[in-house]
């Protein structure tokens, strides 16, 4: 036997591959259809992700606007300090420069340090009668230029003032909330 | 995210499905099943259609899409169930009895050595390629080679004269 005879045994065998090739087309062409739609969906899920990390608050100005909810609109018990008690000094302040809303006829109703966002903060309280604000210092550098931020019920706009981040956070619309930030912002540098 | 990747389907289909007649009579071999040698090479194209990403375009896709088939038959860990020429041989009339001796003989070797035959000499594969496609080291082809011919020419040499009998 040569190679030639086991070739020409070999090759007599045509076999009929047109049903397998129609079964892979098809399969190739569904299969290729998934990954389309797959591939569409990454896009989709990669730009949704990429909106919501752009559009999601500051997590620093959640925190703000949580803890103002509890502590001041929800009024839940805290150990708040008055007077000279208030731990104005460790966040470079004094009571004058704290005082000074007076003249946009806010007093200072109370003070505390707290945790905002892992780090430790001064948390002051301002009301004029009718409505409260709250002023966060807390270490590190914020942005010079006063942005503000809807947190659900909260107005949040951020500043720095004395070298530390200033929040202010308020029930109010955007407009009085960043009319206090600036007015803040003034009096506290 | 490679799955996603968009591979070209008119190409494979242009470069793979060519080759599934050969890829179907090295499955029929392999399995001795003409069901199973069918399911063979369509799982073999569906895994070479998922892989042709990776797939070498300056590299030979004959030698890549059997390498594919011996490792998924690996894979499923099916055995040879019949040894007998498979159906569907249309020989011309004058060579029908001189192809199913020469297809029977070549039924009787042992598995390593068909495979290492019809690699080599039906598929024209090089002993290098062969040694590739089966994962085995090229002298183990060219023994395998050596020992199939050897075997083939001996046992139609001697099966017809004792049919005779």
């Amino acid at each position: 036997m040569t190679d030639d005879e086991l070739i020409a045994a070999m090759q007599a065998e045509l076999p009929d591959t047109s049903a397998i090739e129609l079964r892979v087309r098809r399969r190739i062409a569904r299969e290729a259809m998934w990954r389309q739609a797959a591939a569409g969906l990454a896009i989709v899920l990669v730009f949704s992700f990429s909106m919501w990390r752009m559009l999601r608050p500051d997590p620093v100005f959640a925190a703000a606007a949580r803890d103002h909810q509890r502590e001041v609109v929800e009024q839940q018990p805290r150990r708040w300090k008055t007077g000279s008690e208030m731990p104005l000094q460790a966040f470079g302040l004094t009571p004058e420069i704290a005082n000074r809303f007076a003249a946009a006829g806010y007093q200072l109703e109370h003070a505390k340090t707290c945790g905002l966002d892992g780090q430790r903060s001064l948390h002051l309280v301002y009301s004029n009668g009718r409505s409260r604000f709250s002023l966060y210092l807390r270490p590190g550098s914020g942005s010079p230029a006063t942005h503000a931020a809807r947190v659900g019920q909260e107005q949040v706009a951020g500043f720095a003032a004395r070298g530390s981040q200033a929040l202010l956070v308020t029930t109010a619309d955007s407009k009085e909330c960043e009319s206090l930030a600036r007015t803040a912002a003034a009096y506290l540098n | 995210m490679n799955f996603l990747r968009t591979a070209s389907q008119p190409e494979f289909e242009l470069l793979a499905l060519p080759h599934t007649p050969s890829l179907l009579r090295f499955a029929k071999r392999l399995t001795g099943d003409v069901a199973a040698a069918e399911d063979l090479v369509q799982d073999t194209l569906l895994l070479a259609w998922r892989g042709f990403h990776n797939y070498q375009r300056e590299t030979n896709i004959r030698a890549w899409l059997f390498r594919i088939l011996v490792n998924t038959f690996h894979r499923q860990g099916k055995r040879k169930v019949a040894l007998e020429p498979v159906p569907g041989a249309h020989p011309a009339q004058a060579t029908v009895q001189e192809s199913l001796e020469i297809l029977q003989a070549l039924s009787r070797l042992p598995e390593d050595q068909q495979a290492v035959l019809l690699l080599c000499i039906v598929e024209g594969f090089t002993a290098r390629e062969a040694a590739e496609i089966l994962a085995i080291p090229m002298g183990t082809v060219m023994s395998r080679l050596s020992r199939g011919r050897d075997a083939l020419r001996t046992a139609l040499t001697v099966e017809p004269a004792q049919e005779k009998r």
